[in-house]
């Protein structure tokens, strides 16, 4: 019998390939339950055909009796009695744990015409494979001619199989979420980086930037652009140090900085740096070493500040402070100085006023203490209007103008016309230059340098007064010349009166300071300090220069254009 | 006790350094009210006092008064040219000022001065201060 025949006449498209299949055509049929081959109602063949051929482990089960033909996938699952058990009746060839519920599921199918299936049953495979020993029966009914149920088609699956499957499909699915997931935390890194990049790129306020370990610039931001004014391809791969002035390359100020931050994890340092056109800004830099996961040190991140501003202002400041200290110690001193000057009289007029009291009937004590008490309180008045002049000139902020000296030195003259007069005096001036200054303050420069001439004289005064123009450079011995380039106006006061010892040269300018006792040469000590102090509200400088007995001179330097 | 029968053989000597004569003045009349056996000598200013030191060997007054405001030489400058002159280590300085400034105060102390006598507006309270000087710097006989 060929298998078109056993088919029912239908050409099969390729040879029999089913090693079952012989057995099947080969089996003496007549004499089983069966029945011949041929005398098969075609449902039954039908069956049979789609059995043969599936790749599946599959069985059809025949007649009330359950009479089975299986396959070679089956066959190859199954521990079966082979080819014994082809034709014969389920409960004859399987285990008997296999049959009790396969055969209820089987006669279901018979009885209500629906499919059933066993599922995961425990079932003993030939190859001993303990591991995969279930499987799912899916039984489905034959139906005959006349629509009535007559055998049943099974279809076995492994269901380890299923459930790998499942697994695999389980597994497949965690990773492909794994897989978005890290695609996303990676996205998002990858941005978090270019945020962080762009971040470090656009701060305009800090140079940031990034060296290797020899302290070649990596990366350049717009901050160090604007700080150094390199750009950015100018400067990479360039060392770091071209920053650094001369002196500090010399010294090696770079390198220890870069030694300092790979020991310590950090060098910070501020100081003089140097920009791409050669000028200098106040710069205050932290480098900070970066390491791999061993800790070793892979380069350095540096960021640099340009506190040139700050720099500048706390320097101005400390200059101010300074100043004001200066100023403070000044004014103490002048207050107590002033206090102790303006006590003495005061003290003096007390202490006349007791003896008074006492001797208020004896006349020549009355004539005598009254004249003191008369002279102490002149004084006294004297000393107040000295402390105003010298307490007003600090509070002066007139602006320079232009002065004619002549008409100074003619109104002075004019004022001293009687004293010059009464002590014979001669005075010398050359002609006078116009110079920017205070009229009023120099008037009185005039006035007490000229007063002091005729005052501190024993003999007939003579009185020269001249000037010349000399350069900055020649006053730096004498002066720290606010303008070395400039020209100053050198005014000579020079006398023939009794001078003073060298040594006082200095003192003289002291308010309240004095050479000469009250008695012999009246004054209140402050006629110098007042002429210092307009000088140097002129910007100017003066000294004197005298030996004793042998008349004094006075330098007065003013700034001259 | 100024008064005792041994000062009146060799009366007890003061020297007084002041410029302002007027504060001589003052000075002695403040001695005069207890004690009309103190001598007083007066010189007008640091560099007339030194000088006479020099001048005269057998100079040695028993106390030292001297101002701290003068003309050329100020008080403190007259006292540590005092100090140089041997003969006077052990004579008592008193330093006197018609202000106390604490800085002056200080130094004077630093040098050796044994008082600072801050000039008061009165006659009697300056004799007061005074006798209280001599009392806590008495001689050694």
């Amino acid at each position: 019998m060929n298998p078109s025949e056993f088919i029912g006449g239908a050409q099969r498209p390729y040879g029999p390939t089913a090693e079952i299949e012989k057995y099947v055509l080969g089996k003496g049929w007549q004499s089983s339950p069966l029945g011949e081959v041929k005398s098969w109602p075609q449902s039954l063949r039908f069956a049979v055909n789609l059995c043969l051929n599936s790749h599946l482990p599959v069985a059809v089960w025949w007649s009330r009796d359950l009479l089975v033909i299986y396959n070679d996938a089956l066959r190859r699952i199954l521990d079966l009695k082979h080819p014994e058990a082809l034709g014969s009746r389920g409960a004859d060839v399987l285990s008997r744990s296999l049959w009790y519920d396969l055969e209820q599921s089987l006669n279901s199918v018979l009885e209500k015409g629906q499919p059933t299936d066993l599922q995961n049953h425990v079932v003993s495979f030939k190859n001993g494979d303990t591991e995969r020993n279930r499987a799912t029966f899916y039984n489905v009914p034959i139906f005959d001619e006349n629509g009535k149920v007559s055998g049943v088609f099974t279809t076995l699956v492994d269901s380890d199989i299923t459930d790998s499957r499942t697994k695999a499909d389980e597994l497949e699915l965690k990773v492909r979420e794994r897989t978005r997931l890290l695609e996303r935390t990676n996205e998002e890194l990858k941005k978090s980086e270019e945020r962080y990049i762009k971040m470090t790129e656009e701060v305009q306020d800090y140079a940031i930037i990034l060296l290797d370990v020899d302290g070649t610039i990596l990366n350049w931001n717009k901050g160090a652009q604007n700080i150094k004014g390199y750009a950015e391809n100018e400067i990479i791969g360039q060392n770091f140090s071209v920053f650094y002035l001369e002196e500090d390359r010399k010294s090696n100020l770079p390198e220890k900085l870069i030694r300092m931050a790979g020991e310590e994890g950090r060098a910070m340092h501020e100081g003089l740096r140097k920009r791409k056109d050669g000028s200098t800004f106040w710069g205050s830099i932290v480098i900070t070493a970066l390491h791999d996961d061993n800790n070793k040190v892979i380069g350095f991140t540096k960021v640099t500040r340009d506190l040139t501003e700050r720099k500048m202002a706390e320097d101005k400041m400390r200059q101010h402070t300074a100043e004001l200290e200066v100023k403070n110690r000044q004014l103490e001193q002048f207050a107590y100085i002033a206090s102790h000057d303006l006590q003495e009289p005061l003290r003096k007029i007390q202490t006349f006023v007791e003896i008074l009291e006492k001797k208020i009937d004896n006349e020549d004590v009355r004539n005598r203490y009254y004249t003191k008490i008369t002279t102490s309180a002149k004084r006294m008045g004297q000393l107040i209007q000295s402390v105003l002049n010298y307490s007003r000139l600090s509070q002066t902020h007139e602006l320079l103008l232009p002065t004619d000296l002549n008409i100074i030195l003619e109104n002075v003259l004019a004022d001293y016309e009687l004293l010059i007069e009464e002590k014979k005096a001669v005075i010398r001036y050359d002609r006078m230059p116009i110079i920017q200054g205070i009229e009023l303050l120099l008037g009185q420069l005039f006035s007490n340098l000229i007063g002091n001439a005729l005052k501190f004289s024993e003999t007939e005064p003579l009185i020269s007064i001249s000037w010349r123009i000399v350069n900055g450079q020649e006053l730096k011995k004498l002066m720290p010349a606010e303008d070395p380039s400039g020209n100053y106006l050198e005014l000579t006061f020079k006398d023939n009166g009794i001078g003073f010892e060298q040594q006082y040269s200095e003192k003289i300018f002291n308010i309240f300071q004095r050479l000469n006792s009250q008695e012999d040469y009246a004054g209140t000590g402050v006629g110098l300090a007042l002429c210092k102090k307009i000088v140097e509200h002129h910007h100017g400088y003066i000294y004197a220069r005298s030996e004793l007995g042998r008349g004094a001179s006075f330098f007065v330097y003013l700034p001259s254009k | 006790m100024f008064d005792s029968a041994s000062s009146k053989h060799n009366p007890m000597t003061c020297f007084l350094i002041d410029d302002d004569i007027d504060d001589q003045e003052i000075f002695a009349m403040a001695i005069r009210e207890f004690s009309e056996s103190i001598q007083c000598f007066f010189a007008d200013d640091g560099v007339k006092a030194v000088a006479k030191f020099h001048q005269d060997d057998s100079f040695l007054p028993n106390y030292i008064f001297i101002d701290i405001n003068m003309p050329r030489m100020d008080g403190i400058e007259c006292f540590q040219q005092i100090r140089n002159i041997q003969r006077l280590n052990p004579v008592p300085v008193c330093m006197l000022s018609t202000s106390a400034d604490p800085a002056i105060v200080a130094r004077s102390k630093e040098l050796g001065a044994s008082d600072f006598i801050v000039k008061p507006a009165s006659i009697s309270v300056l004799s007061e201060l005074l006798r209280n000087f001599f009392d806590s710097n008495q001689l050694i006989k």
